[in-house]
């Protein structure tokens, strides 16, 4: 079994790949179409948030404040366009600019301060979700939601020459802005991780710190980029769940999706193109367990359906977990196995000359 | 000859641990040689050389760089002023390819975005020029471990090392890239560039060295070309002659076989055996102590006995029941007592107070305990005929330990482990930085335990401790067991060539190792 695993280990995964991509395709076309149009709307906020994630998380630092991060840009995003009659676009460049800022204190309080990774981060999102309704309460006197005319929504977008071919149209073009933001940041974020100078320093810095430090790399700089960069990504997901939606900000409204967004980003092994399709198939569970609460008749618990992408990537962690295992107890089989018949050999040699 | 290196009056003090790692170190290395350095661990040899790196200030002291003063605060001065310096654990990062690697930090870039062609080219022209072929695609995690070092001794050369030092560089090499490793050296010194050459090692040194400086608790006792001085010579230096402290004992009755290990074979780092074919007994009543320059699979062996390390091939067995894969606990129920090495990390809890280190190995017994429930009174009584017994001064029932003294906490250990005759005893480097009286007191009370009847594996890198206290004698060299003798017939000649791997019979060290 270990031994079959390891051996094949490239061609499971290429097995894997390519029934992904066919399931995929299936979905994409064979799905209703509202069914589709939900998941990719819903998977916008993971693709980003996971994108956020894996940044972090390249450069050697777990960012468990994505959550806060993203209500901070859903908020500021509504804030921005309140009663001022911006462009909602300034409301998604004023959310990437409040997350990344969010983003540059929790590198400082992290790095330079050297306070607790976790405890720094469980402090923020507690501390965004109460300012965030404080706020809302002092400044708007709004009680649980924030909603005005002037707020207004982001327009959709028909792309050109996709919009006019049948089936791909109604797929694939109709989005507002930060649907596309996130498809674009994918390759944004790939080639910054896989092209550039930065990005190779933010892996060096994630994989063996004391390499990148050995050849003069200076890693908290390193990491204070990324997890500022890293901030930005979440706040233009938070601006997606307020402006995005339904021109609103509620109270708590990232319903925990910052974290699903970390549980995405580990699934996918923190590569890009990965996170992209793990995000959709979260989409597409939600929006599953959505559809299926408008359909009278049907009584599989809503819940149930949403905890499926959940449940996969536990099995998935549990399965990588093993795997490295496995690798483990085959290099010590070997070992044995091979110094075991040189010792034998020498004893033999011996036993010979004597 | 013009010098490379002068390093002039360096003295290292640490104060967290008391230890004086440099005193007054006088190092002088000529332009083109290689220089090896080598010693014990903890003569201070590592220390002189993160010193000269910028990794670590020295108290006092000048460093020359071809004869020019210079100050090195951090590494990044170090390779500025032409210093290049190859780990012992590598700095690589697995997932980068060669070529990545390599160029971490110096990437040729246009706008941020790296061409991986040319840096893939600059590599290979690298390579090529210095005669040390690799791939530059290939990923760090799929390659050789000796693969992996020459990609660190490229990654000093590209930033254009002239001075090289290499820290244990063939730890984790096996024999074949062990030798291509001194032809690589060769090559590099021939090219003018210098090496300075960390190890234990003393048939590396002269394999492959023109000088060796020898160093002994932090003082370099003197350079000599590698051709005038034997490896017997060399031995002598690095252990040194010191006061032979005598401990009383008589002859000693050994009894029935407690342990005994067979064919043991267990890994080191690198996927390079660290304990090849290793045999042993001891039996009731003897000390068998175990010598050998450190690194030799001393470390591994103990602790593949001890239960903190897996077996890979071979058996060992305590009082007649299978051990070899045993859990801890297993062990320590069956009869075995650990004296471990290092006190402060392993020894004992240093955060905690005396009554649960000295309950921590029977504190799910009765009367330490009742159907899961602690006995505090139990306990306390117990720290306290500790306290009594093994004369820890200034030690209180209840209270922190951390304020002890080195040699009161080897007390409380010994105390906790010796205490009820354990059957089996390994006592790893027992009297390491104690006080004389200290040492007396461990010493006396090993020897009491033996004439009790206890089977003791002594591990020192002290060769006079092993010689005062041990009935036989073992050495081990490169993972084997290179001899057995009798305390009567041992003397520091014959264990030096030992240890050094050499063979009594012939007087020159054997050269075939596998």
């Amino acid at each position: 079994m270990i031994d079959f695993l390891t051996n094949n280990a490239r061609k499971i995964r290429l097995t894997l790949i390519i029934a992904g991509i066919l399931i995929g395709l299936l979905l994409f076309i064979g799905l209703p179409v509202i069914l589709v149009q939900s998941s990719i709307r819903l998977a916008t906020p993971y693709i980003l948030g996971a994108l956020a994630a894996m940044v972090a998380s390249r450069a050697g630092v777990l960012n468990l404040a994505i959550d806060g991060k993203m209500l901070l840009g859903a908020f500021i995003a509504v804030v921005v366009l309140y009663k001022t009659g911006y462009n909602p676009i300034v409301g998604v460049v004023a959310a990437s600019i409040s997350g990344g800022m969010l983003g540059l204190v929790f590198a400082v309080l992290y790095l330079r301060i050297k306070i607790n990774l976790i405890i720094l981060a469980i402090a923020l999102n507690l501390f965004v979700a109460n300012a965030t309704v404080f706020f809302m309460r002092v400044s708007f006197g709004a009680f649980g939601t924030l909603a005005d005319p002037s707020i207004s929504g982001l327009p959709t977008i028909q792309l050109p020459i996709i919009s006019s071919i049948p089936i791909l149209n109604e797929r694939l073009s109709g989005y507002n802005i930060v649907v596309y933001i996130g498809w674009v940041m994918i390759a944004v974020v790939w080639l910054i991780l896989f092209r550039t100078r930065f990005g190779r320093h933010i892996r060096a810095v994630g994989e063996n710190r004391e390499a990148a430090e050995s050849v003069g790399i200076n890693v908290t700089l390193v990491q204070v980029f990324a997890l500022t960069l890293s901030g930005a990504l979440a706040g233009i997901a938070g601006s997606f769940l307020s402006i995005g939606v339904l021109s609103q900000f509620v109270e708590n409204m990232t319903a925990g999706r910052g974290w699903t967004a970390i549980t995405v980003s580990l699934f996918a092994f923190q590569q890009p193109i990965a996170a992209f399709f793990t995000s959709l198939f979260f989409g597409l569970s939600e929006a599953i367990s959505l559809y299926l609460q408008g359909q009278p008749g049907i009584n599989i618990p809503p819940d149930l359906l949403l905890a499926a992408p959940q449940v996969a990537a536990l099995i998935a962690l549990v399965l990588v977990a093993v795997r490295i295992r496995a690798a483990e107890l085959l290099k010590r089989r070997n070992f044995a196995t091979h110094f075991g018949q040189e010792l034998a050999n020498l004893k033999r040699a011996v036993l010979e000359r004597n | 000859m013009p010098k490379a290196v002068e390093m002039r009056h360096i003295r290292k003090f640490f104060p967290s641990s008391g230890v004086l790692a440099c005193d007054d170190v006088n190092l002088s290395v000529e332009k083109g040689e290689i220089h090896a350095i080598v010693g014990e661990n903890g003569a201070g040899k590592t220390t002189l050389m993160s010193i000269l790196y910028g990794l670590v200030q020295p108290d006092e002291g000048q460093i020359l760089i071809d004869e020019k003063p210079v100050r090195i605060s951090h590494p990044n001065e170090a390779i500025h002023s032409g210093i290049g310096m190859v780990h012992q654990h590598f700095k690589l990062v697995p997932s980068f390819t060669i070529a990545e690697n390599i160029m971490l930090g110096i990437e040729p870039n246009k706008a941020g975005f790296i061409n991986s062609t040319t840096e893939a080219e600059t590599v290979r022209k690298l390579a090529d020029s210095f005669g040390l072929p690799i791939n530059p695609n290939a990923r760090i995690a799929d390659i050789s471990v000796g693969m992996q070092q020459r990609v660190e001794i490229l990654k000093t050369l590209q930033r254009n090392a002239q001075i090289l030092i290499l820290d244990e560089p063939t730890a984790v090499l096996t024999p074949q890239e062990v030798h291509e490793l001194y032809n690589v050296i060769r090559k590099l010194a021939q090219g003018g560039r210098t090496i300075l050459l960390i190890t234990h090692k003393l048939l590396e040194v002269k394999d492959v060295a023109d000088r060796v400086s020898v160093m002994r608790r932090g003082r370099l006792i003197g350079t000599h070309n590698v051709a005038d001085v034997s490896i017997r010579d060399m031995a002598n230096m690095m252990v040194g002659r010191e006061v032979i402290l005598q401990v009383e004992k008589k002859p000693a009755q050994p009894g029935d076989i407690v342990l005994k290990a067979e064919n043991l074979l267990v890994a080191g780092s690198g996927g390079v055996p660290a304990v090849f074919g290793a045999t042993l007994e001891v039996r009731a009543g003897e000390i068998v102590g175990i010598a050998g320059v450190s690194g030799n699979g001393q470390t591994e062996f103990i602790e593949a006995i001890a239960g903190m390390r897996p077996v890979e091939g071979g058996n060992i067995s305590l009082l007649g029941t299978d051990i070899t894969h045993r859990k801890v606990r297993d062990r320590r129920n069956t009869g075995m007592a650990h004296i471990p090495e290092d006190r402060m990390t392993m020894g004992l809890n240093l955060l905690t107070n005396l009554d649960e280190n000295v309950a921590v190995t029977r504190y799910q017994e009765e009367p330490y305990s009742k159907a899961g429930f602690l006995q505090f009174s139990a306990i306390r009584s117990f720290a306290q005929k500790i306290i009594k017994d093994y004369q820890v001064k200034s030690a209180r029932v209840g209270e922190e330990i951390k304020t002890l003294s080195g040699g009161n906490l080897q007390k409380v250990v010994l105390g906790r482990e010796l205490d009820g005759n354990p059957k089996f005893i390994i006592a790893n480097q027992p009297t390491r930085g104690l006080d004389v009286g200290s040492i007396e007191f461990v010493h006396k009370t090993l020897v009491e335990a033996r004439d009790k009847g206890s089977a003791i594996l002594l591990v020192s890198v002290e060769l006079d401790e092993i010689l005062s206290l041990s009935d036989r004698i073992i050495v081990m060299f490169d993972g084997r067991i290179m001899g057995v003798l009798d305390i009567k017939d041992a003397n520091e000649q014959d264990i030096g060539i030992l240890m050094a791997g050499g063979s009594l019979e012939k007087d020159h060290p054997a050269q075939e190792k596998a």
